[in-house]
């Protein structure tokens, strides 16, 4: 699908090509292809298991950390920082 | 499309007199047989002769509609003008080949009969070759065998434009270029016929040609796949319910052999045409100036028998509506 509502210089992808609006004309857009993401370009693993992020608790927002304490049945009463070290713990 | 055959050094000449007519009838019988090159160009093109340098195609704006007046009032007064025109001028090409006379002596005939047949059909490829590539650049040009051809219509933009012009003034600029790719479905092939449809003739009056011919490239399986499933399903692909599809027997599909995309599947370029239009604004010409024209000299230095083919034609566009470019690298996107 193509987006609506782009400005001229923003640019929006279409399959594998990502194309720059040029003009703008009425719902359209005239644009021009300006790369291209290549489908062999090697895809990141997606991460499935909490354990594979365990280094990243310090970027999780209170909420989530709050949320995945809960999960493994522990308390998850306390400051980011309590949460992370009961988590790795 | 007859071959010539011009200067026959090779009849009077004692050694190779035979073998000049077994290859004569050669090139004849090749140049007489079915060719899908032949097809291909004929499918694209109105393909004319001409007996100039080149050929040009003036036009003409229109008039406006009737309108009403009132009673005992002048006729309104209108006029038409010169309108767009185009040049389309013949270029010349040439080969060659050769029998060396050693071939000759050690009877290697089958050989040098094979040589003329492909002589024959490479000049056929390369009509083809030329046609494709005229049509399928996008751009104000094209290029075939490293030299560069202009594809300009005759508004002065290229066939393919965002941006095609009106002569009348208040003619909105028009485009029948889009990057939007044919998708799963029928739904852009439906959407651009209803574009092409509406397009406007230079004076800003909708022409209202119907589309019926799908152009696609020669590489492009997934889409030559879809686009047969579309053009011969009764109930709309792509989905599970019954609706009809409206798009059945409305298409003929050109797989142009001689056009490698080399597109990722789903990305695709293809073409659409109105063979209506492409006949009634003669819209795409492939012009036979000199149809193949072949001669033979024994060279005295090494005793060979040199063939050598000549042609002239050309090929190009009086008018743009006959065609829309879909999956193009820039264009009008629809939103």
């Amino acid at each position: 699908m193509i987006p609506k509502g782009l400005k001229v210089g923003q640019t929006f992808k279409d399959g594998i090509y990502t194309y720059k609006v040029t003009q703008v004309i009425g719902e359209n857009y005239v644009s021009e292809r300006v790369g291209e993401t290549s489908p062999s370009a090697p895809v990141e693993e997606p991460k499935e298991d909490i354990e594979d992020v365990k280094e990243d608790y310090e970027s999780l927002p209170y909420a989530q950390l709050k949320k995945l304490c809960a999960d493994r049945g522990l308390d998850a009463s306390g400051k980011k920082a309590e949460l992370i070290a009961r988590l790795e713990g | 499309m007859a071959v010539t055959f011009s200067k026959h050094g090779g009849l009077n000449d004692e050694a190779w007199k035979v073998i000049d007519t077994e290859l004569s009838m050669v090139i004849q019988d090749t140049d007489t047989e079915k060719n899908k090159d032949d097809e291909l160009v004929k499918a694209l093109y109105n393909v004319k002769t001409s007996k100039k340098f080149g050929e040009k195609q003036g036009s003409m704006t229109e008039f406006g509609n009737f309108v009403e007046v009132s009673e005992g009032d002048n006729a309104v007064a209108d006029d038409i003008q010169m309108g767009f025109s185009k040049l389309i001028e013949h270029k010349q090409y040439i080969k060659g080949f050769t029998c060396t006379r050693e071939a000759k002596d050690d009877g290697d005939i089958d050989m040098m009969k094979a040589a003329a047949a492909n002589f024959v059909r490479s000049y056929k490829r390369s009509r083809a070759q030329f046609a494709s590539d005229c049509l399928t650049a996008e751009g104000t040009t094209f290029t075939y065998e490293g030299k560069t051809y202009d594809k300009t219509t005759g508004d002065g933009k290229g066939l393919f434009a965002t941006d095609h012009l009106g002569k009348k003034t208040g003619v909105a600029e028009q485009s029948n270029v889009f990057t939007n790719f044919f998708g799963n479905d029928a739904t852009m092939l439906y959407r651009l016929a209803n574009i092409g449809r509406n397009f406007k003739n230079q004076s800003g009056n909708v022409m209202g040609y119907t589309f019926d011919t799908i152009i696609i490239p020669g590489d492009a399986w997934r889409l030559e796949d879809l686009v047969q499933t579309i053009i011969h399903s009764r109930l709309r692909p792509g989905t599970n319910n019954n609706d009809i599809n409206t798009q059945e027997g409305n298409w003929k599909l050109i797989v142009d052999h001689r056009w490698a995309a080399n597109a990722a599947s789903g990305h695709e370029p293809f073409i659409l045409m109105s063979s209506e239009a492409q006949k009634e604004l003669n819209g795409g010409v492939f012009y036979d100036r000199v149809p193949l024209d072949v001669a033979n000299e024994v060279l005295l230095d090494s005793r060979n028998l040199k063939w050598t083919g000549y042609t002239r034609f050309s090929a190009g566009f009086y008018a743009w509506q006959p065609y829309i470019l879909g999956g193009a690298s820039a264009g009008t996107t629809l939103s």
